[in-house]
């Protein structure tokens, strides 16, 4: 399989990014996350976002957003969507882990992994909302 | 944390730059669990970079 340039691999991580904003956005409208925790949360993926687009600079065309039945469901209360949040961070700290390394440019790397590690505290964050172990 | 990402950002090949990025990531976990349990966020800020 051929390697992915810095940009395709970037507007992934973008598009992952944009799912974790609007699930926190969700979650706060119907009151499924903890109104401190969830502001939190969501200004740090805003930052993420934010980083990501002026890196990119209009480079790349990430695919829009939309709403997943899973983030319909997991609103429903706040331990399902601790749950669905808990897995979208899981799936977006991997595919840092998997494409950081990846970018050839070396500068890039550093910052991007900033946002893994931010990610991993988030799950930390979530996992003691709702009183499970904080690692597992 | 911030060797690890020294690591990511400076290892010459993929395949170390790729487990080192695995281990930053499960210590990210433990760097803010420990700070839970200190009290504090589990996150200080939208960019972690660790201390030097």
């Amino acid at each position: 399989m051929a390697e992915r340039s810095d940009v395709d691999l970037m507007v992934d991580l973008l598009a992952r990014e944009r799912r974790l904003v609007s699930a926190y956005e969700a979650a706060l409208r119907r009151d499924a996350i903890d109104a401190s925790l969830g502001e939190m949360l969501l200004a740090h993926e805003r930052a993420h976002v934010a980083a990501l687009e002026r890196t990119l600079a209009g480079r790349g065309n990430p695919t829009a957003t939309v709403p997943s039945p899973e983030l319909t469901a997991a609103v429903r209360d706040r331990r399902s969507f601790a749950q669905y949040a808990i897995r979208l961070e899981d799936e977006t700290i991997a595919a840092y882990a998997d494409g950081v390394p990846r970018i050839r440019d070396p500068k890039l790397r550093q910052p991007l992994g900033s946002i893994m590690v931010c990610g991993g505290a988030h799950l930390v964050a979530l996992r003691d909302s709702i009183g499970i172990s904080l690692v597992d | 944390m911030r060797a690890y990402l020294e690591a990511v950002t400076d290892f010459p090949a993929l395949q170390l730059r790729l487990r080192a990025a695995g281990i930053c990531s499960d210590e990210a976990t433990h760097l803010g669990a420990v700070r839970v349990l200190q009290g504090l966020p589990a996150a200080q800020g939208p960019f972690v970079t660790g201390a030097l």
